[in-house]
């Protein structure tokens, strides 16, 4: 077995809790009770809130479902098993004897002991469909579905191959290999220059990276030469998915015009903007989309010139008003989110699915390697880089924050914006903010 | 990884334990479980409710032969070891062959002790201990209607209950003024061995035997005060020692049980020990102390197995503890439950008679040290927990009394979450 495959066996669907968010309404105790009893006597529930105490403090607590679990090591009757596949940990009531040793190990009270069932109890999650988390308004109790995307995601063929030459810490080889392995075989790529093709997607030599057919357009006509493939296809009466994996170079800037027509004849194209705020491999040249405030090469830091004095293209908001039928923003650190943005992108067949997924370069932006999946969290919890979709006219918020982290929590991981003053933090919150507002317009207009 | 050797000797849980830990960080190295039932892995903890017929004999067993060919570790049954050989690293077994090593588990468990009592010995009582003693048990108490019962600790009253559950009019005889002596003080006890007596098994305490014969099918014990008691069915239930008969001559170190560190590591660097077998560190300081209880073997199984490995760990010392169900009520009892430390111990007390609960808690300083109860509503594993890891209630101790369900929740939630 693989290293991943090993990791992967121990990783399931989760409850999640979030112990702040809970206002001890107390419906989960109710529903759980409910759902395993028949009767809505809170006394009976798997799930069990903490209440009463004189400092305010609620939180729900409940098995964690644990990966070893104390309860099941020390069970004498070995009456305690974990589902291999759901990772579900659950009592097989016939052979327990009720010794209890079960609640004296679990350190967490998650099993324990029902003087009105008469035996012990414990959360087994609704078999993957908890009803705690239905009626749970606050949303403090959530059903994180991770494992299962990374699961099924792992079962699918790589089409990349081993090895590839992008930076240390670059997001842009999960980004190929993941979006590879839900987009499958039958898909036909167009990677312009930029880092996409320079990490080795086209090819060193005669051979490319990519295990599906890829070619290398112009920094301009990306989506013309798409348009082409796909109209060819069609006619020979042939599926199939045409992608660009391109830079926001080769897509806000250069490649722009043909982007823009492909849009406006409701060409069949997946367009992804693998955006790192700049032309990164030729010697971090600022673009249209680099962030105000940004340090670049060409946007250099000294005593007059304190980085890019200009707002970054809001490329998404283009192509909506652009009229493309799916447009979306996504996060390498939010993979389940883009994974069912580019299925969605997937199913549309009527015009372009564009996705601007969000790309920081820990070469370019100047953090360590290591923080890459970090930054772009922190720029989705700050609101700066916020995900959402849209859909056919419906717009909606994919990962909606409702108590942002100041911009400042952001732009203080990264190198390129260390000179900023308080004035330019200031500047950044303000536009973060302002683009969100207009978001939200949008929003309610439907 | 290069490929190891490693022989557990032992395969109760603590073996059982030790061997899923060792595969379960180590696919390549040979694991090798050496047991002297001839059965498959058990845990004696559940032979009284098989007496009781709670459960049928193929319910005993943890797993199937499927699980360790799936796992990869080679199960031996039915085989006693006689010697080890630390020097060649060497396991020598009853029938003169032998396995190699490069790292040992001795998780060889206990056995029962029959107290020197006159005729005691030659009357073969019943014990109860692995697999084969439990069938015994259970098909002379289908026979008998009345039994005796020597030793009220935890072995003894568990068995009481079974053969009274099962229609035996049961004898307890205990040496000491109370029932489950350590665990619980007079008060629990005495409502504990009430609960008993309702159920019709009666209890001679302080009780010195002087006598036991075996005529005609049935027991006769004499005690030192005169009263004879009568009985088909005699059970010696007054604790276990450690097997550690076959390491005399080894080299390893041995007192009352193989003496280990907090690692679970003997004196011989390649030789590591868990479970009933052990006599390891106490959780206050109070020297090394044998303490054979389920929790301890499941815990020592693992952390030996790691030490095995390589891996630092430490055990947190034995902590004295048990949960024990009896006739659908619950006593449990963890730590320091009777201190003598004068001023450092702080003891509340709650009895509510109306509803038959009854519940101690002592504390140590700033921490808690100590729970008893019998038929309180609290959560046994956040308890043992905040005792474990000495967590501080920090202004919160008369709360915690007052709640102790929410506080102790509160507290997990605030420190292991």
């Amino acid at each position: 077995m693989s290293e991943l495959e090993v990791v992967l066996e121990s990783v399931f669907n989760q409850l999640a809790i979030y112990p702040e968010k809970c206002n001890n309404c107390l419906d989960c105790e109710k529903a759980c009770a409910l759902i395993k009893t028949g009767k809505k006597d809170a006394t009976r529930s798997r799930i069990r809130t903490i209440k009463n105490l004189k400092e305010a403090y609620y939180g729900p607590v409940v098995c964690l479902q644990c990966n070893e679990p104390d309860c099941l090591n020390i069970c004498p009757a070995g009456a305690i098993h974990k589902s291999p596949k759901t990772g579900i940990v659950s009592i097989d009531e016939k052979r327990c004897v009720h010794c209890l040793l079960c609640t004296l190990a679990c350190p967490y009270c998650g099993i324990f002991y029902s003087p009105k069932d008469q035996k012990v109890i414990k959360c087994d999650l609704c078999d993957g469909n908890p009803e705690c988390v239905k009626v749970c308004k606050p949303e403090a109790l959530q059903y994180l579905r991770h494992a299962e995307i990374y699961k099924e995601w792992s079962s699918k063929e790589d089409f990349f191959s081993p090895g590839l030459s992008a930076c240390m810490g670059c997001n842009s080889e999960l980004i190929i290999r993941f979006s590879l392995r839900i987009l499958g075989k039958n898909t036909i790529l167009a990677a312009p220059p930029g880092c996409i093709a320079g990490f080795g997607a086209v090819g060193y030599s005669d051979s490319a990276g990519a295990r599906v057919p890829i070619f290398h357009p112009l920094l301009s006509n990306t989506a013309a030469m798409l348009t082409g493939i796909k109209r060819y296809y069609r006619r020979i009466g042939r599926e199939v998915h045409v992608a660009a994996f391109a830079g926001d170079g080769g897509t806000a800037d250069v490649g722009f015009q043909a982007l823009s027509g492909a849009v406006e004849r409701g060409e069949n194209i997946i367009y992804i903007c693998v955006d790192n705020e700049g032309y990164m491999n030729t010697g971090i040249q600022r673009s249209g989309t680099t962030s105000y405030g940004a340090w670049t090469t060409t946007t250099p830091v000294g005593k007059t010139s304190r980085g890019k004095t200009r707002e970054s293209k809001n490329l998404p908001m283009i192509m909506v008003m652009h009229g493309a039928p799916y447009v979306a923003t996504a996060s390498t650190a939010f993979l389940e989110d883009y994974a069912q943005k580019l299925k969605k992108a997937m199913s549309v067949k009527d015009g372009v699915a564009y996705i601007h997924l969000f790309s920081p370069c820990p070469t370019g932006w100047r953090f360590p390697p290591e923080k890459t999946i970090e930054v772009t969290r922190v720029a989705v919890e700050t609101n700066f880089f916020p995900l959402w979709e849209y859909e056919r006219g419906k717009f909606r918020f994919t990962h909606s924050i409702e108590n942002p982290k100041p911009v400042k929590e952001y732009t203080r991981l990264i190198g390129k914006y260390a000179h900023l003053d308080r004035e330019q933090t200031k500047k950044i919150q303000r536009m973060a903010e302002k683009r969100l507002e207009l978001l939200k317009q949008i929003g309610t207009k439907d | 990884m290069t490929g190891k050797r490693y022989v557990i000797i032992g395969d109760g849980p603590a073996g059982v334990n030790a061997a899923e830990e060792l595969r379960s960080k180590d696919s390549e190295s040979k694991v090798l479980l050496i047991g002297q039932e001839p059965t498959l892995p058990y845990s004696p903890t559940i032979l009284p409710y098989f007496v009781s017929g709670k459960i049928k004999e193929k319910g005993l067993f943890l797993s199937d032969e499927r699980y360790f060919n799936k796992r990869n570790i080679d199960l031996i049954r039915g085989k006693s070891v006689v010697s080890v050989s630390t020097q060649e690293g060497k396991v020598f077994l009853k029938d003169g062959s032998f396995f190699n090593y490069d790292a040992l588990i001795l998780a060889q468990g206990g056995r029962p002790v029959v107290p020197d009592i006159s005729g005691l010995r030659e009357s073969n009582p019943l014990v109860l201990r692995t697999l084969a003693d439990a069938r015994k048990l259970r098909l002379k108490a289908q026979k008998a209607t009345a039994a005796i019962v020597i030793g009220a600790g935890l072995i003894g009253m568990q068995a009481a209950q079974s053969l009274a559950e099962k229609g035996l009019s049961v004898w307890v005889v205990e040496l000491m003024g109370q029932v489950l002596p350590g665990y619980f003080d007079q008060k629990a006890a005495s409502i504990i061995q009430k609960v008993y007596e309702s159920h019709r098994v009666r209890f001679l305490l302080s009780a010195r035997i002087a006598r036991v014969e075996f005529k005609k099918g049935n027991y006769f014990l004499s005690l030192r005060e005169g009263k004879i008691l009568q009985a088909p069915l005699l059970l010696v239930a007054t604790g276990v020692v450690p097997n550690i008969d076959f390491l005399s001559g080894s080299g390893i170190e041995v007192d009352k049980g193989v003496l280990v560190d907090k690692a679970m590591r003997t004196n011989i660097p390649n030789i590591f020990a868990a479970g009933d077998v052990v006599q390891t560190e106490a959780f206050w300081g109070e020297g090394r102390v044998n303490q054979p209880i389920l929790i301890h073997a499941v815990d020592q199984g693992r952390l030996a197995a790691a030490s095995a490995m390589g891996e630092k760990v430490s055990h947190i010392g034995n902590i004295s503890m048990n949960l024990f169900h009896f006739f659908g009520h619950l006593g449990l009892s963890i730590g320091l439950v009777s201190p003598n430390g004068g001023d450092r111990f702080e003891v509340h007390r709650t009895y509510l008679p109306s509803k038959r609960q009854y519940h101690k808690f002592v504390f140590d300083g700033d921490t808690l040290g100590g729970v008893m109860a019998i038929d309180s509503i609290l959560d046994p594993g956040i308890l043992l927990q905040l005792i474990r890891r000495r967590v501080p209630m920090t202004g919160n101790k008369k709360e915690f009394l007052k709640k102790p369900l929410e506080m102790g929740r509160r507290l997990m939630c605030q420190n292991w979450r």
